[in-house]
């Protein structure tokens, strides 16, 4: 995977024109290849593009999907979005490091799917991500002078042999998104949220970690959405959610 | 997780009323139809109907004779569903017809961002009607299942048993009769629900004649461990006999209801590409559109809408550039090749032939003959059973003059009938979500 965004960090830093390029299909191709290699796990898009003016990359019909046994085939679908982009650091691909300032999905879906305890599609895709960060043994918070990292600041360490990636999400906005928590295949949660913000999401982090980052923005969401009584966007089993709740807490 | 988040989130949800769930109402009218009866032939295209018509003519009596379809048809239907593929599968299909929402292929009752989508039942209850489904498939099967349950994969069967068996009030389920297969997906390894539903005041029945005496709703009857046997193997009324019960039962509510007939094994006989299996699963449908013609006679603030999911099958009245469809033929067929390829399986080569004559009845040829005994000389039982199927399939198909283009779904319209009040708005081109539109607004107490 990671060759392949170094390839488009080529790509990138060597290309002159300004305005929104067509990242080649034989490097899309590539990345979906590693991809599903380093992270066992599927992903698709159409019309990859990146913008070297606003140092942007997007993405139209984004899906990403894990393949564990024990969830069903839409419970693997984490991710669905008509379109993802990011800004960040594009000349940092070449070095194996991702670092985002700003991501936004836009119209879709993420569906959190448990199959046991401590155990979900996000879970998964998160230690596989975590894996290949601890192969290197480096991480980008050990390069961070101060916790706001900025675009010429950053010192990028070089590549390494091995093909690992340390990365940071400053800031991951959903916008338009349908959240569904799922509980060993049963429904719990299912809430359409105008926005969905996530800050600082970084390689440093344990996937539980993440995992909390992510859950209470969500908890947070359907409350705000309760009080503004918008009960209409939210399909909830509370029973299951609390107890799925106290045995996470667990 | 701190515990003081638990806390919030138990006050959060506390204020939560109960799983809302949303969908566009706007002013409502004076109602018309006080029942509303939706029938669904799985599979049903229009060309099943003309098999129907021609296998089960009437050849003693002068002309071609009607059927229960006849004077009921309206117009007709398109279900696609939310993809670039314009083929949907049932649950697509059947949550289209169930909420008015477009979803992915497997979808049960939720949209394509597999957000629950209320449901006619869901709305009918909220007015105070009684739920009702009937189907010949297990309950827990694609379509019942979209009419009650908010599920991301048809495949859940266990998991949608346990939506469908879970009270949605104390004393109160999504539905009031609920009569069909699926009795293994409610008593499981894991999990048997029949005697705690018991306990909790449900009707269980196992057995057909046992519907006679059910007095007391709500009925959860399961008759078979998933769906019941092709009609053309059992008993062709035993959809008509659930559907007299249901309508019993429901009148006997003296609430005004909604109850969905699903007609399931037209698909699966197609998937089969077997038409005597197709015609007489029909010929089920047209006794139970018979029952259903009673009722409205005696109980005319009912409004009647039947339509399909999809067609199955690619099927076509003729084949090979020969014009002749061999309706005799196809009817005097006894058995489902399903049936036959189980029972040819275990048989002794040299008894096929005479069980064939039997059940098969057709006129063959040494060649055809031959055909349909080769498979005897496969030694793996699985490949034996296939190769019998598709010899089956093959010869059946050309001795009858049918022609099947896939053992899957297709995308060409379905037909839509209807009758009594309301049933003018069911006319003409719909789309599949149309009828489900028009359904929640009879159920909303609008005009169509």
């Amino acid at each position: 995977m990671l060759r392949s965004l170094a390839l488009i960090g080529t790509l990138i830093t060597t290309a002159l024109p300004t305005w929104a390029q067509p990242v080649p299909e034989s490097v899309a191709t590539l990345l979906k290849q590693q991809f599903s290699q380093q992270m066992q796990a599927n992903l698709y898009f159409d019309e990859l593009s990146y913008n070297l003016q606003r140092a942007s990359v997007s993405a139209n019909d984004v899906r990403i999907e894990t393949r564990i046994k024990q969830l069903s085939e839409p419970l693997n679908q984490a991710i669905i979005a008509e379109q993802l982009s990011f800004t960040g650091s594009l000349e940092a691909l070449t070095q194996q490091q991702i670092l985002i300032h700003d991501a936004t999905i836009k119209n879709g879906q993420l569906t959190i799917a448990y199959y046991q305890t401590g155990r979900s599609n996000l879970h998964d895709l998160l230690q596989r991500v975590g894996q290949l960060h601890q192969r290197n043994g480096q991480n980008l918070s050990s390069q961070r002078d101060d916790s706001r990292l900025s675009w010429q600041r950053v010192a990028w360490q070089q590549p390494t042999a091995d093909a690992s990636v340390a990365w940071q999400i400053e800031r991951l906005v959903f916008d338009n998104v349908t959240v569904n928590l799922f509980d060993q295949e049963k429904p719990i949660l299912s809430v359409k949220l105008p926005q969905l913000i996530f800050d600082d999401l970084g390689s440093e982090q344990t996937p539980e970690q993440h995992i909390q980052a992510v859950l209470w923005p969500i908890i947070n969401s359907v409350a705000k959405s309760v009080w503004a009584g918008d009960e209409n966007v939210i399909a909830v089993d509370k029973t299951a959610l609390m107890k799925f709740l106290w045995r996470e807490a667990g | 997780m701190k515990l003081h988040r638990i806390v919030a989130a138990s006050v959060l949800l506390g204020s939560l009323s109960t799983a809302a769930l949303a969908h566009d109402e706007h002013q409502y009218e004076a109602a018309q139809a006080r029942n509303i009866i939706y029938v669904i032939g799985d599979g049903m295209g229009f060309e099943y109907i003309s098999a129907y018509r021609y296998a089960f003519d009437d050849p003693s009596k002068p002309g071609l004779s009607a059927t229960a379809f006849d004077d009921l048809l309206k117009g007709s239907a398109t279900t696609y569903p939310d993809d670039d593929t314009w083929v949907t599968d049932s649950a697509a299909g059947a949550t289209a017809l169930a909420t008015g929402v477009k979803s992915y292929n497997g979808a049960i009752g939720v949209d394509a961002n597999k957000h629950p989508q209320q449901t006619l039942m869901e709305l009918a209850r909220e007015q105070g009607w009684s739920t009702a489904a009937v189907s010949t498939s297990q309950v827990t099967h694609a379509t019942p299942a979209s009419f009650f349950t908010h599920h991301p994969s048809r495949k859940m069967y266990d998991a949608i048993a346990d939506s469908l068996a879970t009270p949605i009030a104390d004393g109160q389920w999504s539905f009031d009769v609920l009569l069909g297969g699926g009795y293994d997906n409610f008593n499981r390894d894991d999990k048997n629900w029949l005697p705690e539903l018991k306990r909790q005041g449900m009707t269980v029945v196992t057995e057909f004649d046992q519907l006679d005496d059910v007095q007391q709703t709500p009925v959860l009857g399961v008759f078979a461990p998933y769906g019941l046997p092709h009609a053309i193997d059992d008993d062709a009324a035993r959809l008509s006999y659930m559907t007299k019960h249901a309508l019993r039962l429901l009148t006997e509510r003296r609430k005004p209801f909604a109850l969905m007939i699903e007609g399931s094994q037209i698909d699966w006989c197609g998937h089969a590409n077997d038409i005597a299996c197709a015609v007489n699963e029909m010929h089920s449908l047209n006794l139970t559109l018979k029952v259903i013609k009673q009722y409205l006679k005696a109980h005319p603030d009912t409004l009647l809408v039947v339509t399909a999911d999809h067609s199955t099958g690619g099927l076509t009245l003729g084949r090979d550039g020969i014009y002749q469809w061999h309706a005799e033929r196809v009817r005097n067929i006894n058995a489902s090749i399903a049936e036959m390829s189980r029972t040819l399986v275990d048989m002794p080569a040299a008894e096929w032939r005479e069980y064939l004559k039997v059940n098969l009845a057709l006129k063959l040829s040494d060649e055809q003959w031959q055909q349909l005994l080769q498979p005897a000389q496969q030694e793996d039982k699985k490949a034996r059973q296939q190769a019998i199927r598709q010899a089956l399939v093959a010869v059946t198909a050309k001795v009858t003059g049918t022609g099947w283009t896939t053992s899957g779904h297709t995308a060409v319209d379905v037909p839509v009938l209807a009758a009594g009040p309301g049933a003018e708005h069911f006319s003409g081109y719909m789309d599949n979500t149309d009828i489900a539109k028009a359904l929640f607004k009879v159920i909303g107490g609008q005009n169509p």
